[in-house]
């Protein structure tokens, strides 16, 4: 077990004409070898394969295996320290590094919640802090994307979450049916008005600064992309308002998580959108995700996660779409089924699905930045 | 968990159809016409690609006695297709299809089984056409049951004693292999010579081809793996690409066919694609191992390392996979050893050195669908 196995492929590589062995097995001696190796373009199409998680995760050691070597992590929590205290985000860089991976991503930032979402008392100090944790995290964390969402009180929603997927893998779903009739939340009615409003206001405060550091704001669409839930009205649940979101505070620095599932069951081709804002350098983080609607109507008031590779979104398609603007940011596999034998502790997040979700990632990103050598 | 999952597929197609009108009108209101469209690679496949009768089968090996729990981990992969050992020789109908409707019965299609239980044949021993005649029905068994192909091998002792176990990227098992570790083990009793092998085989071929022809059942010959010269004393006559090419002629029949692996012609120091070719061309390949290698010194000493990461152009493989035509079983096989399946129980089968189990496989299975899908997309299907 304690071949070095690097050196092992180095070698491999000088030696592997060398043969000693006598007879017709000789014959293969002088031959030159086809080096094949996919080292010859770059790995996952140059992407920074990523999973969310945080330091301390049984999925780091997975990751490794699959040599996902990039991580979408949150700062690890420090007894006494804000998590835009520069401590406390230079010993989570500490340790992604001492993990060998590089940490690229901040999703769901903290300080970012509800009183400046819905413009309430306190909004202020939430955004200075905000600022404060971008230019930290910035200068001591060395992460330059910051993936937010503009859901307040009710975030990430599903209705089912063991719906019988691919051979009786469990997927969540959400269905608007089913919260239909629920109380509104104490915050009552949220309208559209107020969320653009705020959006705006948040913009305008840190955009500036996030320029000045080089700091990528990530706007993700709103999950599920529904028009209101309990009361609380969603904005980012259309293509269109993404484009106006975009021109709200014009900025290099003010683009958007690509989440492929949510923007699918806003109605976008995928590949399509893919190109249009990645062009535009709107796109600073994937979330490589398959989705199948099952309401018929824009945005999806119903659908189901599926396994990467079946779905409605042609993913081969978004993978080429990637390569093709030149996207180097990092990509994430985003909700997986839980498959046989996982306890359904976590959907979406589980095991086995996350395998299985990379590995068709890797496949796929060889295979564009294979395609156009004709090999 | 009741709900009929074909029903599911069926309303998810037209969904998908509705959406995708829905979808133009939708991005021209947001105003796309900065969209570089991609230039055409050739008359792509639409999504959802689906395998047609001329593509490929991706497959994954099974027990015959498969639980339905265990079949429906296979289906959860998104493999329509198993293969196994079959049952001791003579194969009835009756046994074969008791074996394939159970698979069907969970949307399972056997493509391949193995066949064995002829150590006489290969021995050119008394015997062997009470063997030959054993196989012969099961060939005429499995023609009637309709599976189409029939796997085998042909050699006198495997050297699994020059495998071993090294540590790949995160600590993941990797199987190796290094013929000096295996090498001066003790000759068998009754070594056969590479001539003796050839005639017993020859003699193999004659019987059983023209019956597997019959039978509309092609045979597969998998190649020597470890491919070295000599195991237990023994020569091996299924090693060299010479070897390969010098089987398909003994009888002229496309029921005379091997397994090819891209990894194990690869061990060879040979170009995994120009084996494809010359196999593929002539219609020999009849089953197919997807793997990768990187090999240190050709025959002897390499490493079966992640799918991903060897000296094996994987996506040209399949490129030419599907060029061909070949719509025969396609196996991702040799898992890696991932933490995952060590902390399971039984999670790892005991068998190779360095092996792995679902969880692997499950990275395996989606990187060769990744690959299946932007091939058929990129070139289409034949």
């Amino acid at each position: 077990m304690k071949d070095n196995r690097r050196s092992f492929i180095k070698k491999g590589a000088s030696l592997a004409a060398a043969l000693s062995m006598g007879g017709a097995y000789a014959a293969r001696a002088g031959r030159r070898m086809p080096d094949e190796s996919i080292r010859a373009v770059a790995r996952d199409a140059g992407m920074k394969f990523a999973l969310m998680m945080g330091p301390t995760s049984p999925r780091v050691p997975y990751a490794k295996q699959m040599d996902v070597l990039h991580a979408v992590s949150g700062v690890q929590r420090i007894a006494g320290l804000d998590p835009w205290d520069p401590k406390a985000i230079s010993a989570t860089r500490d340790s992604w590094e001492q993990l060998g991976m590089k940490w690229t991503v901040v999703e769901g930032p903290p300080s970012l919640g509800s009183q400046t979402k819905l413009g309430l008392s306190g909004r202020d100090e939430e955004i200075a802090n905000f600022i404060t944790f971008m230019k930290n995290l910035k200068q001591y964390g060395g992460v330059d994307v910051i993936c937010y969402n503009w859901m307040p009180v009710i975030s990430w929603a599903r209705t089912t979450m063991d719906a019988p997927g691919r051979g009786g893998a469990l997927v969540t779903m959400f269905d608007d049916a089913d919260i239909q009739g629920r109380p509104l939340t104490e915050y009552g009615e949220v309208s559209k008005e107020t969320l653009w409003d705020t959006l705006e206001y948040f913009l305008k405060a840190v955009v500036p600064e996030a320029e000045k550091i080089g700091m990528n704001l990530s706007l993700h669409p709103d999950d599920p992309q529904v028009h209101s839930i309990q009361g609380i009205s969603r904005i980012m649940n259309t293509v269109e308002n993404f484009d106006r979101m975009l021109n709200l505070v014009p900025s290099k620095y003010s683009g958007l998580t690509m989440c492929q599932g949510n923007f699918s069951l806003m109605g976008a081709d995928i590949p399509a959108l893919i190109r249009r804002w990645g062009n535009d350098g709107k796109i600073n983080f994937v979330h490589f995700r398959n989705v199948q609607d099952l309401s018929g109507v824009l945005p999806s008031t119903k659908f189901t996660e599926t396994f990467h590779d079946e779905g409605q979104i042609d993913m081969y398609e978004a993978m080429k779409a990637y390569h093709d603007i030149g996207f180097k940011g990092t990509i994430r596999p985003d909700h997986v089924p839980t498959m046989a034998g996982e306890e359904n502790t976590r959907p979406g997040y589980m095991t086995l699905g996350t395998l299985y979700a990379i590995g068709y990632m890797r496949g796929l990103a060889e295979s564009v930045s294979k395609r156009a050598g004709g090999t | 968990m009741n709900d009929n999952r074909r029903d599911f597929i069926k309303k998810s197609a037209s969904m998908a159809a509705m959406l995708s009108v829905a979808s133009l009108s939708s991005c021209s209101q947001s105003g796309s016409d900065q969209n570089n469209e991609p230039v055409a690679d050739g008359a792509a496949a639409e999504w959802p690609i689906t395998a047609g009768a001329n593509a490929p089968k991706m497959c994954l090996g099974s027990s015959p006695k498969a639980t339905v729990a265990e079949m429906r981990k296979i289906k959860q992969l998104g493999v329509d297709h198993v293969l196994m050992g079959g049952p001791p020789i003579p194969w009835t109908e009756e046994t074969l299809r008791g074996i394939m409707d159970r698979f069907k019965a969970e949307g399972l299609t056997v493509i391949n089984m193995m066949i064995g239980g002829h150590p006489n044949t290969i021995y050119g021993r008394e015997g062997r056409d009470e063997e030959i005649r054993h196989i012969q029905d099961s060939l005429r068994a499995a023609g009637k049951v309709g599976l189409p192909v029939v796997e085998y091998n042909f050699y006198a002792h495997r050297l699994m004693a020059g495998y071993y176990e090294v540590e790949g990227r995160g600590g993941a098992g990797i199987t190796a292999f290094d013929y000096e570790r295996a090498k001066d083990i003790p000759s068998d009793p009754e070594p056969q010579t590479a001539e003796m092998l050839w005639d017993n085989l020859t003699y193999f071929l004659k019987a059983v081809i023209p019956v597997a022809e019959e039978a509309g059942v092609r045979m597969a010959l998998h190649p020597n793996d470890p491919p070295i010269p000599i195991a237990h004393g023994h020569e091996q006559i299924m090693a060299r690409f010479e070897d390969w090419k010098r089987l398909i002629e003994i009888v002229d029949s496309p029921a005379n066919g091997m397994t090819y692996d891209c990894g194990v012609s690869r061990e060879l120091g040979e170009d995994p694609l120009e084996v494809l070719r010359y196999l593929g061309s002539r219609d020999r390949i009849n089953h197919m191992h997807y793997r990768n290698v990187i090999v240190e010194k050709p025959y002897e000493k390499y490493q079966e390392v992640f799918i991903d990461e060897g000296q094996v152009n994987m996506f040209a493989v399949m490129r030419e996979v599907f060029k061909q035509g070949y719509h025969f079983g396609l196996y991702p096989e040799h898992p890696r050893a991932l933490d995952y399946d060590k902390e399971h129980p039984a999670g790892v089968p005991d068998f190779y050195p360095g092996g792995g189990g679902y969880a692997a496989e499950a990275y395996n299975v989606a990187y060769t669908r990744a690959m299946m899908q932007a091939v058929a997309s990129l070139d289409g299907v034949k």
